[in-house]
């Protein structure tokens, strides 16, 4: 140690002047504002601090580096050196210790003073701007190494230079394709860790080449280049291989490499969509196709992953034979997406259907061949039904609504996110669909039916549910079929127009009903010790309690076996229950605590992951399956649940 | 082997593909001084830096008072100095620094009589190496040296580029130096006039080999200018002289003569006349054969 | 200021040896007079100082030199008899070396014999010269 000092101290002393003169102008910054008066000189002062800080550090890094070793070998002094009893190793440390640590002294010295004095660098936007500058400055070690190693090969004159050229032309092209891939397979979020890795890769790398040069070099300039020559060519492979090996592994997880199932969805009787998080690539979801029952995996594209962004547009049609979606999210031109799932290895075609603008409404016809949007014209004034056929994406027909009616066109939100609300279409046959449509009219709302007829292109009209009121647009809900609507004071037919239900308009606690098929409707209230208070009308028993309040409270959805599905959460705790609530008794059953439950519904019964990452199956007699059972998906940590939670609030359907 | 000064044994350096020299054996014992001869870029700054674990031998091995140059360096620095060839320590370097860097790092730094010697040649602990004549960079670069209280001493061509009084002056702290401790020299040098009355022992480096490697005594005992009186002289005498060992053929523009490496007094023929040589004229004639013989 | 002759065979030592033999049996290195030191003898005619030593050591041997402990290295009291065996080696070696000149000069013994005369005579009126001066 006493030898590692007296090196340490000499070339200190060596570089007294430098230093010195930097930290004169660590003075700068409070000199500033008298330069510049017309800026806040607290402003000037942290700018001048920081940047000259950083300024100062790489400088003084980049002086130092060519000279650590660089100077002394090409000039022949390094025998003096060599001829003490001094490891390798202390030189090595001593020099480049020196080299390296000074700058960060010198660009802290700079920073510091005007960080801790300067009142303003208490607030939250400063003290961000000087961490961001300091963790620069402490950089400053990886440029005297490559200073270092610059300053060496340049010195040296010699062909051996051309090596590392060459590799780290060939490593950025390596690079180059392995950050398309990953681009391009909706890996984004890894690419900043990937390259940090390289970058880290490629650092130690010189700070390993800056000792073997001088080990093995020692007093020879040209040995020395040789050896920084190769050593460097190695880390810039070594590090382009690591980028290409993660990228290949990054963008084709296994169905094992799931850690946590976050999100999943029954897409057909046979084919589940399990997406979640993958093990050793932060930030990104993996998306399957599951054969419940052979087991088998499809992987999908991780741009095509579902609830990405904030619209879910994954829709099946009837039976799930097909199924349809969006994607990629988040780019400039999202396309649909069209799969055919009775077919063993379902795989995703795009339709070149673009819509620009999200469609108010949108169903797939029984056989999943012909696809109904309701989509606002350009200019915003009315809306426009069009029929397309499937997976061509070739439009069959293209009409505009009726004008007469100002429809309710903002999709609403309710508590299961954005939707195609504005209108109910449901498909007759492969040729007639029937069109419910919510609109504002003078005193109230009306409900207006029609049946489009695809091969005439002409609409019948319907029924008309006129002067409906509700307290707020919100609580205008259709049933998903549209054949009733719910309005403040009953639950209506929009086939026949007729009340089917006389509702109290002056609840309170009151949250939302939500009609059934039918002809029954939900109503939720709460109660005042916080727990949820379900009633089915029409019916004549007291109303139900669900245990839990209604932070987690989603109603799922209505089996065809006339059970509903529903949820509620619980206070500090982001757990749900599942409940059961079979519509003739009323009386709901209490199935699970803590699950996630997954969208669509089977039609046989709920799909969930619990809490341990499993994915399980309720039947409607409470009995329960596990889907997947090679082995488990952990959901990780409470965090990642509350996450879960709130992405839940934000399905649709 | 053991734990002499110096011992090499099979030696060989290489730069690329061209081989500077090979199969050099060297015994330096210990308060011996040895002085290294042969012709610039003949290899023998090679030869120290591959003493000193500067470089790599290409193939045997070298040892410095018994620990090996390359891989034990450190350990074997640790009772030897060097003197490099024109000594350079940058120069924004003071004096000073360079004390207190080796007061840091060598154990026995004994700085008794440094700054007076210093001085007296007119450098002072603040004097920056870039103002110091060449001279003085050699008395500082020896001073420190010998302040290290080494057994091995290791100069390259310590006299070179001398004046005069500076060359004295460098003889006479090495010859102090012998005089008061038991140090082990090694030099490299063209200087024989000044450091030829040092040498024990004689070393010359030629063509890639060591040719010659024993005592200076020997040396300047087996070699003799023989001259002849006339040309039959020296074709009567041929035979004796072909036993000594001639260097040539006898030549000479005056009187015809040749020099002999392995001279027998008893052997010599009448009215040969054999006379001494110096070491500088052993040397010369020894490394210098090509341009004899392009003069003859 | 007497330095060895780099261009004479004989080893270092024994040119330093026979030097002083010359001064002791000339008179001009009288006795119990001290040697100078081995390292000043050194410094002064450039040499390795255990040259010079080896050398003092050899004359010690041959009883030309004594050390006396504590004092350092003086001449010895020699007697006559070996100071004068001294002076005739010497003046025999020289003797040698003329006579090896005349013959390659091919000069006899007569002729060279009145050189000697006529160099003694030269050196004697020097001498005289320098006497009554």
């Amino acid at each position: 140690m006493r030898r590692l000092w007296a090196v340490i101290a000499f070339e200190v002393s060596q570089r007294r002047l430098a230093f010195a003169g930097a930290l004169a102008s660590g003075v700068v910054p409070w000199l500033l504002p008298l330069f510049f008066r017309s800026s806040p000189a607290a402003d000037i002062r942290v700018a001048a601090a920081t940047t000259g800080g950083v300024l100062l550090a790489w400088g003084l890094a980049l002086i130092f580096g060519v000279t650590a070793v660089g100077s002394d070998l090409a000039a022949g002094r390094m025998g003096f050196h060599f001829a003490q009893p001094i490891s390798t190793g202390t030189l090595w440390a001593g020099r480049f210790g020196a080299a390296a640590l000074l700058p960060i002294v010198g660009g802290a010295l700079v920073l510091l003073p005007t960080a801790l004095f300067e009142p303003q660098t208490r607030s939250d936007i400063a003290r961000e701007q000087v961490v961001v500058h300091l963790a620069l400055i402490l950089l400053s070690p990886a440029i005297v190494f490559l200073a270092n190693a610059f300053g060496v090969m340049l010195r040296s004159r010699s062909l051996w230079t051309v090596l590392p050229l060459v590799t780290t032309l060939l490593a950025g092209l390596v690079c180059a394709g392995a950050y398309y891939r990953m681009m391009s397979e909706g890996t984004e979020p890894l690419i900043p860790i990937v390259g940090s890795s390289a970058m880290a890769i490629i650092v130690l790398g010189l700070t390993a080449c800056s000792f073997l040069q001088v080990s093995g070099g020692r007093t020879s300039l040209a040995r020395a280049n040789r050896i920084l020559c190769l050593g460097l060519s190695a880390s810039v492979l070594v590090a382009a291989a690591g980028v290409h090996l993660y990228a290949k592994w990054a963008v084709s997880p296994s169905f094992e490499d799931l850690r946590g199932a976050l999100r999943a969805g029954v897409l057909s009787p046979d084919w589940l969509l399990v997406s979640g998080p993958t093990r050793g690539r932060p930030g990104y979801d993996a998306v399957f196709l599951l054969h419940r029952d052979r087991g088998s995996v499809v992987p999908l594209p991780a741009a095509h992953a579902p609830y990405r962004g904030r619209t879910s547009l994954w829709h099946a049609s009837e039976g799930g034979i097909i199924s349809l979606y969006r994607s990629p999210t988040g780019s400039d031109l999202p396309t649909l997406w069209w799969t055919d799932l009775t077919v063993e290895r379902p795989r995703p075609t795009a339709t070149g259907i673009a819509p620009t603008r999200t469609p108010l409404a949108i169903r797939l016809s029984p056989s999943g061949r012909r696809l109904a949007m309701i989509v606002p014209e350009d200019h915003r004034v009315g809306h426009r039904i069009v029929i397309r056929e499937l997976p061509s994406g070739r439009i069959i027909t293209s009409r505009a609504l009726a004008a007469s009616l100002r429809p309710v066109t903002a999709p609403s939100w309710n508590r299961y996110g954005w939707a195609w609300q504005a209108h109910r279409l449901r498909f007759l046959d492969e040729d007639r669909i029937l069109l419910v449509t919510p609109a504002q009219a003078g005193d109230g709302f009306t409900i207006a039916s029609q049946t489009f007829d695809v091969d005439s292109q002409t609409f019948a009209p319907g029924t008309r549910v006129e002067h409906l009121s509700v307290r707020n647009p919100l609580d205008l809900r259709l049933s998903s079929d549209g054949s009733t609507v719910v309005g403040e004071h009953g639950l209506y037919s929009t086939e026949s127009g007729l009340e089917l239900q006389r509702l109290d308009p002056d609840e309170q606690l009151r949250w939302q009903r939500d009609p059934l098929n039918g002809g029954r409707v939900l109503e939720w209230k709460a109660t005042f010790d916080g727990d949820v208070s379900v009633e089915i009308h029409p019916s004549t028993d007291a109303p139900r309690r669900l245990k839990g309040n209604s932070t987690g409270l989603g109603f799922s959805g209505e089996l065809p076996s006339g059970v509903l599905a529903s949820t509620t959460g619980q206070f500090f705790d982001w757990t749900t229950r599942l409940w059961f609530i079979p519509i003739p008794s009323g009386t709901p059953v209490k199935i699970s605590d803590g699950i996630i439950l997954a969208r669509p519904l089977p039609p046989d019964g709920i799909l969930a992951i619990d809490l341990h990452g499993s994915l399980i199956e309720y039947t409607t007699l409470g009995q329960k399956r596990k889907v997947w059972v090679e082995g488990e998906l952990s959901l990780g940590d409470r965090g990642s649940l509350h996450r879960t939670t709130m992405l839940r609030r934000l399905w649709g359907f | 082997m053991t734990d002499l000064p110096i011992e090499a044994r099979d030696l060989a350096v290489r730069y690329g593909r061209k081989q500077v020299f090979g199969n050099v054996a060297l015994s330096v014992p210990q308060g011996s001084v040895y002085l290294l001869l042969g012709r610039n870029g003949e290899g023998k700054t090679s030869l120290v830096k591959c003493l000193l674990g500067h470089l790599p031998a290409a193939s045997g091995q070298a040892r410095l008072l018994g620990h090996d140059a390359w891989s034990q360096r450190r350990r074997a620095m640790e009772d030897v100095a060097y003197v490099p060839e024109s000594p350079e320590f940058g120069g924004n370097v003071r004096v000073g620094e360079i004390l207190r860097f080796l007061e840091g790092v060598r154990l026995g730094f004994d700085r008794t009589g440094v700054d007076e010697r210093l001085s007296a040649l007119g450098i002072s602990e603040r004097s920056r190496c870039g103002s110091l004549s060449r001279g003085q960079k050699t008395q500082v670069a020896l001073t420190t040296a010998l302040a290290c209280r080494p057994r091995l001493l290791i100069c390259d061509d310590p006299t070179l580029g001398l004046d005069a009084p500076a060359r004295k002056q460098l003889l006479d702290r090495l010859i102090v130096e012998l005089a008061e401790h038991e140090t082990t020299f090694f030099l490299t040098t063209h200087d024989l006039a000044t450091l030829g009355g040092l040498a024990d022992q004689i070393g010359i480096l030629h063509r890639g080999a060591l040719g010659v490697d024993e005592s200076a005594d020997t040396l300047r005992g087996r070699f003799r200018r023989l001259t002849f009186a006339d040309e039959e002289a020296a074709s009567a005498a041929s035979q004796r002289v072909a036993s000594m060992e001639p260097l040539s053929e006898p030549s000479g523009a005056w009187s015809k003569g040749t020099i002999v490496a392995r001279f027998e007094p008893d052997r010599l023929p009448p009215g040969v006349k054999a006379s001494p040589l110096s070491l500088e004229e052993i040397f010369v004639a020894l490394v210098d054969r090509e341009g004899e013989a392009a003069r003859a | 200021m007497w330095k060895p002759d780099p261009a004479d065979a004989r080893p270092i030592w024994k040119q330093i040896g026979d030097y002083v033999r010359l001064l002791v049996a000339s008179g001009r290195l009288a006795a119990d007079t001290a040697v100078p030191s081995v390292r000043h003898s050194a410094r002064e005619m450039g040499v390795n100082p255990a040259t010079v030593a080896k050398a003092y050591q050899k004359l010690v041997d041959a009883g030309v030199l004594e050390v006396r402990r504590g004092e350092g290295t003086f001449v010895r009291r020699l007697p006559d008899a070996e100071v004068n065996a001294l002076r005739n080696a010497l003046l025999e070696s020289a003797a040698v070396n003329f006579v090896e000149k005349a013959a390659t000069l091919e000069i006899g013994a007569d002729e060279a014999q009145s050189a000697i005369a006529v160099a003694w005579s030269r050196l004697n009126l020097s001498t005289t010269e320098a006497e009554n001066d």
